[in-house]
């Protein structure tokens, strides 16, 4: 049942407009008010769905009373129609401005008690339905997103125990749930990893950066190298598309075997290698075509020697995407992080260090929300 | 304006019961020697705002009851209290009580 509140300090005009309004509409609920104040303790305590308010009452007048509902998160969606005897444009405008839904002048006409009062009052509490539905909807969206938020950083691991390495990472969705991924996984193959950034933000992003962690894991075992399981991901993701539903992430995969690193890039911003033994950092300039675009795409690994010491840096694009200056490439963002890594002693820097050394440098957005999905990890050999 | 005529217009106007509309009017009887009791106490010591206030109320009551005479009565007591005119005032509250004292709803 619909709850009508009327403010107004005459009982008389309480009486009246109750009286209109029944004789339209059957089951609704009446609260009275005859000031500001005794309104605001009755929508505090029960759910109000439209109001009726006078202007010039004692205590608390209509001004104070819309201005303290209307600045509420919690109220301010209560539909208001003012019905006052004053009729200056001044009184009009100001309550229209502080968020009075209509504005109706006493006494009514026959035309407004026939026909425009009842209509009015149908289209507002239609209206606060609309609201309400939409409020509790967007809660439970609210708290949806909330749960997927922990489950996704269940599923992406901060740091793991591995034999062969020091793995470190940290992921920064632009909204709850992103698609950015990475991950790290030793089996009898050697040290897998990979770091894959889905096109998109937001729950479909999640979802697919879930289904490549589910891929990564399986296709390792069937695949002996990187190339060979990017292949497997991209058929997959190709053969998956539908009614013109496109989903693609760029992913770099690689596999540390007996000092050797074999990798594939697929479309993934390059990643930073630092020698312990020659102090310096190369970064690995190799690109692939990015997943899910192309069936016919073909993949190419490359090997480069690694020894104990030396970091392995992999990053989303989300560093520079969220840099100040939006020109910036990714090359000349690489630049600035070498120039910056260079002035650290890397033999004394665990990878943990290290991801917090280039999140204090380089992440902008860190206390807030980033415009795109932000990760780092890094490897250190063992 | 009888209260038998008062009470037909409410309820042809508004759609009331006979008791709603008697309720109605009883409760404008109170309002009345409510507001003008504190209207000529607010005049006393010329409080023009409560004046205002006194005769917006019984303007707005009674124009809603559709008791036009009281309404216009109120209507210029509300503008001379705007214009702060203490002569007119007294005189418009003295056909206040005269419109009383000669019988009708009041």
């Amino acid at each position: 049942m619909k709850a009508i509140l009327i403010v107004d300090d005459i009982s008389i005009n309480r009486k009246l407009i109750k009286a209109v309004i029944s004789k339209n509409m059957a089951e609704l609920n009446f609260y009275e008010a005859s000031d500001g104040v005794q309104a605001l303790e009755i929508i505090y305590h029960n759910q109000v769905d439209l109001i009726f308010l006078d202007l010039l009452m004692p205590k608390l007048d209509g001004f104070g009373f819309l201005k303290e509902i209307k600045s509420s998160d919690r109220y301010s969606n209560i539909p208001v129609i003012v019905s006052s005897a004053i009729d200056e444009i001044e009184y009009v405008k100001k309550a229209l401005e502080l968020g009075a839904d209509d504005y109706f002048t006493k006494p009514f006409t026959s035309e407004q008690i026939e026909f425009i009062l009842p209509l009015k009052v149908k289209n507002a509490l239609k209206e606060v339905e609309h609201i309400r539905t939409i409020m509790e909807l967007n809660s439970m969206m609210q708290e949806e997103m909330e749960l997927a938020n922990i489950f996704q950083h269940m599923i992406i691991n901060n740091t793991k125990e591995l034999k062969t390495a020091q793995m470190y990472g940290d992921y920064l969705p632009a909204s709850k749930v992103g698609g950015d991924f990475f991950d790290c996984i030793e089996n009898q193959d050697g040290l897998w990893f990979i770091i894959a950034d889905v096109s998109g933000h937001g729950v479909a992003a999640s979802m697919i950066s879930s289904m490549v962690k589910v891929m990564f894991e399986n296709y390792i075992k069937l695949e002996k190298t990187p190339a060979g399981v990017i292949k497997r991901m991209n058929d997959f993701f190709c053969d998956s598309i539908k009614d013109n539903l496109y989903f693609s992430f760029t992913a770099f995969i690689g596999n540390i075997k007996n000092n050797c690193l074999t990798f594939c890039n697929a479309g993934h911003p390059y990643p930073l290698v630092y020698k312990a033994v020659s102090k310096d950092f190369f970064v690995i300039e190799e690109n692939g075509f990015i997943v899910g675009i192309m069936k016919e795409a073909e993949y190419f690994q490359m090997q480069t020697e690694v020894a104990a010491g030396d970091f392995i840096i992999l990053y989303s694009d989300g560093f520079q995407n969220n840099a100040d200056d939006d020109q910036l490439t990714v090359r000349a963002w690489v630049k600035q992080l070498i120039g910056f890594m260079n002035k650290l002693d890397m033999n004394l820097m665990t990878a943990e260090d290290t991801v917090w050394k280039i999140k204090q440098n380089f992440l902008k957005c860190q206390g807030k929300r980033c415009s795109d999905d932000t990760s780092i990890m890094v490897l250190k050999i063992l | 304006m009888t209260e038998n005529e008062l009470c037909e217009k409410l309820v042809l106007r508004y759609g009331l019961t006979k008791e709603e509309a008697l309720d109605i009017i009883k409760d404008f009887r109170q309002l009345f020697i409510q507001k003008l009791e504190e209207l000529k106490n607010s005049l006393y010591v010329l409080d023009y705002t409560q004046i205002k206030n006194c005769a917006h109320s019984l303007k707005g009551a009674s124009a809603n009851i559709m008791y036009d005479e009281v309404a216009v009565l109120f209507s210029d007591i509300e503008k001379a209290a705007i214009s702060q005119n203490e002569d007119s005032i007294a005189e418009l509250v003295r056909r206040a009580e005269a419109f009383q004292k000669s019988g009708g709803i009041l």
